[in-house]
């Protein structure tokens, strides 16, 4: 294959991605809806959001990478020291007398760093049914932001029909998108 | 309030019409499919909107959440799956259409990797951290995709 062959199958591939770009409007078909209308709390429900990988971290390939050896790595050494650790308790009180053994000595620290809850993180507040207002007011109370866009339904106007995030809890700050009733 | 004040951040609404054509566009040339890319760039934005106070560069991070769905997809995607037969198919002179043609039957990582280097203009480097592999795997892709594009080899 010559090289000039190559440049040529470089410049069309680059008018035929180009064309193919054009055929896409400069504008969005719904104007102004960053969020679509009515569908939306059932399409993003807390339990399929969390399933689905960060869409901002690049995904990674099947394999582990160096990163996630090292993880795993340090992960197995601090069971291997829990496990440790448990066995010398143990022993212990074994030394200590006999009336104990009946006592487990299951340690609960073992436990409760899957229970502990990011401190930065908030519980948001259900504001479907209230007022665009009072729902503004709930969100900044609680310390989230709120993003208002109106949605047709037969909802009286300026009531919430919906929001993203509806349940759960989010991050200090974070954006919650609300779908104000335009009426019908 | 004070954390709008303070960053200003480009509002989402604003965001979404300056930056939604450009992204359809690039997800529909990676995926082949003009429905999906508009999904994709669709969950992009409510990516976004969860998480824009703290998004420093929100137009890079909605590039890059483009790419990242798009070989979310791929990955779980049969062959079959990717080539539809009843895709509607935009109106193109005969020799871009053919192009087109063979894009559409090229494995999803080399026409990612054309894409990105062709339409995008990215450097090799960059579409390595995209793609999130070696650069030398980058110059395979690309140089073997071009190959199933070469007149001579049709």
């Amino acid at each position: 294959m010559s090289p000039r062959d190559h440049t040529e199958t470089e410049a069309r591939l680059r008018s035929t991605l180009q064309a193919i770009a054009r055929v896409v409007p400069d504008e969005p078909p719904a104007a102004a809806a960053p969020v679509p209308g009515e569908p939306l709390p059932v399409e993003l429900e807390p339990a399929r959001g969390s399933v689905r990988p960060d869409p901002t971290r690049p995904s990674r390939p099947a394999w582990p990478s160096g990163r996630q050896v090292r993880v795993l790595v340090a992960a197995g050494i601090a069971l291997v020291a829990l496990l440790v650790g448990g066995i010398v308790v143990l022993a212990r009180d074994d030394t200590h007398g006999r009336e104990r053994v009946e006592t487990p000595a299951a340690p609960a620290t073992h436990d409760t760093p899957t229970t502990t809850i990011d401190p930065n993180s908030v519980a948001v507040p259900n504001v479907v049914g209230k007022s665009s207002a009072d729902a503004e007011a709930a969100l900044t109370a609680a310390g989230f932001a709120s993003y208002v866009t109106t949605v047709p339904s037969s909802q009286p106007a300026g009531t919430v029909v919906a929001q993203d995030p509806a349940t759960g809890r989010a991050p200090r700050g974070s954006l919650v998108t609300l779908n104000v009733s335009l009426g019908s | 309030v004070a954390i709008e004040e303070s960053h200003a951040p480009p509002s989402l609404d604003t965001l979404y019409r300056s930056q939604w054509a450009g992204l359809v566009r690039l997800g529909w040339l990676m995926t082949g499919s003009r429905e999906d890319a508009e999904d994709i760039v669709q969950e992009a934005f409510l990516a976004l909107g969860r998480s824009l106070p703290t998004v420093a560069s929100p137009k890079a991070y909605l590039h890059r959440c483009v790419v990242n769905l798009v070989r979310a997809r791929a990955r779980h995607q049969r062959v079959v799956e990717r080539h539809p037969p009843d895709q509607p198919r935009p109106v193109l002179p005969p020799e871009l259409d053919e192009t087109w043609r063979l894009v559409d039957r090229l494995p999803a990582r080399q026409r990612h990797a054309l894409v990105l280097r062709y339409y995008d203009d990215m450097s090799i480097d960059e579409i390595a951290q995209h793609l999130g592999c070696r650069v030398g795997t980058v110059k395979s892709l690309i140089h073997r995709g071009l190959r199933k594009l070469e007149p001579s080899v049709r």
